[in-house]
């Protein structure tokens, strides 16, 4: 485990210490672009510790819709227009969605989000239905 | 585009400062939500990264020992626990974790009051926490209605604890979505709230709110109480400091309040709505500023029991907004409306006080800009509220702009030259460099700029 670490630091990941959480953001930047969407309370939770780094990096980026964005609908079309805007400033086209309770609270409806941005945007976008409600902080 | 963050890393949020609060008291906070909060160090990324300069030891104030935490066990330094909610809470309500949770804490802690607050989770379900504070203020309510439910051991626990409460309990309505300023702003007027009733003044006194352990350090604050005491003010409370149940009680009786952080100004208007009680404010940073200071207070504070607040000025001066208001520097000759030369972002009372030195020192056409709560009585124009990166981007990259005085994580935002003046950056989660705060009060702030060059 120590030299799969020791490989996983030196390439910039998160090392693995055997929690659930700790796989979690060095599995999700690999597809792709990270992009969270929740409160910027949930990036406190153990596996967004290197959402700093990876935003330096330009790897990450955080969207943090206000309550009433959520309650109303609204934070659908602003990950379409923050994923476009993102493509666009990366060049890029494959883009993960980690998410904080709010998406499984109000059973977003993911396949059809992808399809519309793969539509709109030629986005190909995998989404991770976090799980603070399943797991606490994922350990 | 708006809440699109793209390379500064987030602040820490609202039930951050909630937590910061809390820790300093002698209550319990508690948090709807589904996973262990932990001391801001770790927050701050401060789990032996690299390079990272980690804060000071966390102080194990209550003597709590070690562990790591986890539900119903609280780390070093810690008074907030979690209510440990699940999905089936979700569909049920979250009301029975929230109130074992509370046995939990009171076991461990013996609090005098109790602060609740919302997790996401828990606001987007609409948990009913203001219900919850009734029952843990009137005792026993809980263990009647669901002793029934739950397992012997657990029904034991929880007669332990609810039954003996009856201790004063107030929800606070944040919910992790806003910044720690807003959080910290929200817990302290809710502790005024819970708290205070009417008591005759005492002379030569005053509360002093909003010094946080995010923003102020150590050093700061003991300058600040050194500078009150030889001045012969007598400090009752310490609102957002380490502070005792006991003193924050007595604050109903200050003759003022003396507001030195944004955060504390929601709890001075209330105390001045509610008490009578006026207020000052603006950081004590700068020797200069520290002596208009020193001479507002002896105007606004009443020494005898003859004296009424604020008579020395006129009886119906607002202190609030007259005395005590950093923008009401002599020095008019600020245009930073036109053309600005010089930002300064950060807290805004912190920020303020740096732009009135620089004022003071020939500098002209600054700006305060913020990513945190402020206040528009304490904002000149051209000042701003940012709501996102494009808004830094455009006030960062204006061609007038010289000197920017900033968290350094801003600097890829900017794509001109400008001279860069690194400022603290303890409202960050996961800076990329931590600077911690550094003493300003009176005299030292000058030496600061000094060192700097400005």
């Amino acid at each position: 485990m120590n030299r799969e670490n020791n490989r996983n630091m030196d390439e910039g990941r998160i090392p693995h210490r055997g929690g659930k959480g700790d796989h979690l953001l060095e599995e999700l930047s690999e597809k792709g672009v990270l992009l969270f969407v929740g409160s910027v309370n949930c990036l406190r939770h153990k596996p967004y510790r290197r959402i700093g780094a990876l935003m330096r990096e330009g790897r990450a980026a955080l969207l943090c819709p206000s309550m009433s964005d959520f309650s109303s609908g609204r934070y659908l079309n602003q990950i379409v227009e923050a994923l476009a805007e993102l493509s666009m400033e990366h060049g890029e086209k494959q883009f993960v969605i980690a998410c904080g309770c709010q998406w499984v609270i109000l059973s977003t409806d993911s396949e059809l989000l992808k399809e519309r941005v793969k539509q709109e945007h030629d986005i190909d976008l995998t989404v991770f239905e976090d799980a603070h409600l399943e797991f606490g902080d994922h350990e | 585009m708006k809440r699109l963050w793209k390379v500064l890393p987030p602040c820490l949020s609202d039930l951050m400062g909630f937590e910061a609060v809390v820790n300093e008291t002698e209550g319990l906070g508690l948090i709807d939500d589904s996973s262990t909060y932990k001391p801001l160090m770790f927050g701050r990324g401060g789990h032996g990264r690299p390079g990272m300069k980690s804060r000071p030891e966390v102080e194990d104030h209550h003597g709590l020992g070690g562990g790591r935490g986890g539900f119903g066990r609280l780390m070093p330094g810690m008074r907030v626990l979690n209510s440990d909610i699940r999905n089936e809470d979700i569909i049920t309500g979250t009301e029975k974790k929230v109130m074992l949770a509370f046995d939990k804490g009171v076991k461990q802690l013996s609090p005098n009051f109790v602060l609740l607050a919302y997790g996401p989770s828990a606001s987007m379900i609409g948990s009913d926490l203001e219900y919850a504070a009734e029952k843990i203020t009137k005792g026993s309510a809980f263990v009647q209605q669901t002793s029934m439910d739950e397992p012997d051991s657990l029904r034991t626990e929880r007669v332990g604890a609810s039954a003996q409460s009856g201790l004063p309990a107030a929800a606070v309505k944040i919910d992790g979505e806003k910044d720690y300023l807003y959080g910290i702003s929200c817990t302290l007027e809710a502790m005024g709230r819970l708290f205070l009733k009417p008591r005759p003044t005492i002379p030569g006194s005053l509360n002093i709110l909003g010094a946080n352990t995010i923003d102020w350090a150590k050093e700061s604050f003991a300058d600040l109480e050194t500078l009150l005491a030889q001045e012969g003010f007598q400090i009752l409370s310490r609102w957002g400091w380490k502070e005792t149940t006991e003193n924050l009680k007595l604050a109903s009786a200050a003759a003022l309040n003396l507001v030195v952080n944004e955060s504390g100004l929601r709890l001075a208007r209330y105390m001045e709505s509610e008490y009578g009680i006026p207020y000052l404010a603006g950081a004590p940073f700068g020797a200069d500023f520290a002596e208009t200071l020193k001479i507002r207070l002896k105007e606004a504070v009443p020494m005898t029991d003859t004296e009424r607040p604020g008579e020395k000025q006129g009886k119906d001066a607002r202190l609030s907004e007259s005395a005590g208001n950093p923008n009401e520097d002599p020095r008019k000759e600020n245009e930073a409306d036109t053309e600005p030369e010089i930002l300064i972002v950060g807290e805004q009372f912190t920020a303020n006080a740096i732009r009135r030195e620089l004022l003071r020192r020939g500098k002209t056409k600054i700006r305060v800009l913020s990513f945190y709560d402020m206040d528009r009585s304490y904002m000149e124009t051209g000042d701003q509220k940012l709501t996102g990166e494009d808004d830094f981007v455009r006030q960062a990259n204006a061609a007038s702009v010289r000197i920017i005085c900033a968290d350094g994580d801003l600097r890829p935002l900017v794509k001109k030259e400008v001279r860069w003046v690194q400022l603290p950056n303890t409202g960050s989660m996961f800076p990329a460099e931590s600077m911690e705060a550094f003493n300003m009060t009176g005299g030292a702030l000058d030496v600061w700029l000094d060192r700097e060059g400005l």
